[in-house]
């Protein structure tokens, strides 16, 4: 728990400065995040990221880079048949306030060869939304893949 | 002053408090769906750190709001408790061990079909939280409160 806290705290910092270390996003494009955000608030603005970490055989993290979720669709390249430690970032500030929140999302993703993924990651009305599905062909819409957290990664 | 050190006494102190509720409602649930929505959502949704960051008079703040979820499930009833710690701030009275309790809620079934739901909660704030417990209760289990602006 305590070394989930510290993840949550690194990624809220991390978006912070989110260019610090973008994702390389060099491999094959497998996974297709749409976003969809109201902001809750004329004076409120939201920025969302994800931050992505390779898991090894012993649940260590290593943090590859912050993929900043800006566009309607954001494709982005993850490792085949290893486990990721994706981190959606949503960040709040107001227009008019110099305060700014950070909510967390963190889930482990195993993705197979020949199969894609479709994130629709939403924002509305203060309630936040990550649905993950996997699914053979843009077509289908895919079966959905439960959140799992940190703690689970050795039986993924 | 005293704080509640369990949600039995949560609930019990809760009538006496100045800004303490009890909203009691009816849902077109059986318990054990919303035993299981409670299980999926709560640990989902509640079990976070908020860290906060302002400007306030030339001086930089940061503090981090941690929520804990415990959900019971029985076959006679379903109960969730939340508690909130937040870091580096002077406690006025014992803390217990999750943090204070902020709010209890007890769903008890009517019939195979129907649950009483009831909240013990403050009067006022919270409305995030509120407002996704009466969703998970209803069936609606699609999404999580923004816990920054709860």
């Amino acid at each position: 728990m305590t070394r989930l806290i510290a993840l949550l705290l690194a990624g809220s910092l991390l978006i912070g400065c989110s260019t610090l270390k973008p994702y390389p996003n060099t491999l094959q494009k497998n996974t297709f995040v749409s976003i969809k955000t109201d902001s809750g608030s004329m004076l409120t603005n939201i920025v969302v990221a994800v931050d992505i970490f390779d898991v090894d055989a012993n649940c260590k993290l290593t943090y590859k880079g912050t993929v900043d979720l800006d566009k309607p669709v954001t494709e982005v390249g993850l490792a085949t048949d290893r486990t990721s430690y994706l981190g959606f970032i949503f960040k709040t500030k107001g227009f008019f306030s110099s305060s700014t929140s950070s909510m967390s999302y963190y889930t482990l993703l195993k993705p197979r060869k020949k199969y894609r993924y479709n994130v629709n990651v939403s924002y509305e009305d203060n309630i936040y939304d990550v649905e993950i599905r996997e699914t053979r062909s843009r077509k289908q819409k895919g079966k959905e893949i439960n959140r799992k957290e940190l703690n689970s990664c050795r039986s993924l | 002053m005293h704080h509640p050190q369990s949600a039995a006494e949560f609930r019990k102190l809760l009538p006496e408090s100045t800004f303490g509720e009890i909203e009691k409602f009816t849902v077109n649930q059986p318990l054990h769906k919303i035993g299981n929505a409670f299980k999926k959502k709560a640990p989902e949704c509640l079990n976070v750190t908020i860290r906060t960051e302002s400007w306030v008079n030339n001086s930089y703040q940061v503090y981090n709001t941690t929520y804990k979820p415990t959900v019971k499930v029985s076959t006679k009833k379903v109960e969730l408790h939340i508690q909130q710690h937040i870091d580096n701030t002077l406690k006025i009275s014992k803390e217990p061990e999750g943090g204070y309790y902020m709010m209890v809620v007890d769903v008890v079934p009517i019939n195979k079909k129907k649950s009483q739901v009831t909240m013990y909660r403050a009067s006022f704030g919270n409305d995030l939280i509120i407002k996704s417990i009466k969703r998970w209760a209803n069936g609606k289990t699609r999404g999580c409160p923004d816990m920054t602006k709860n």
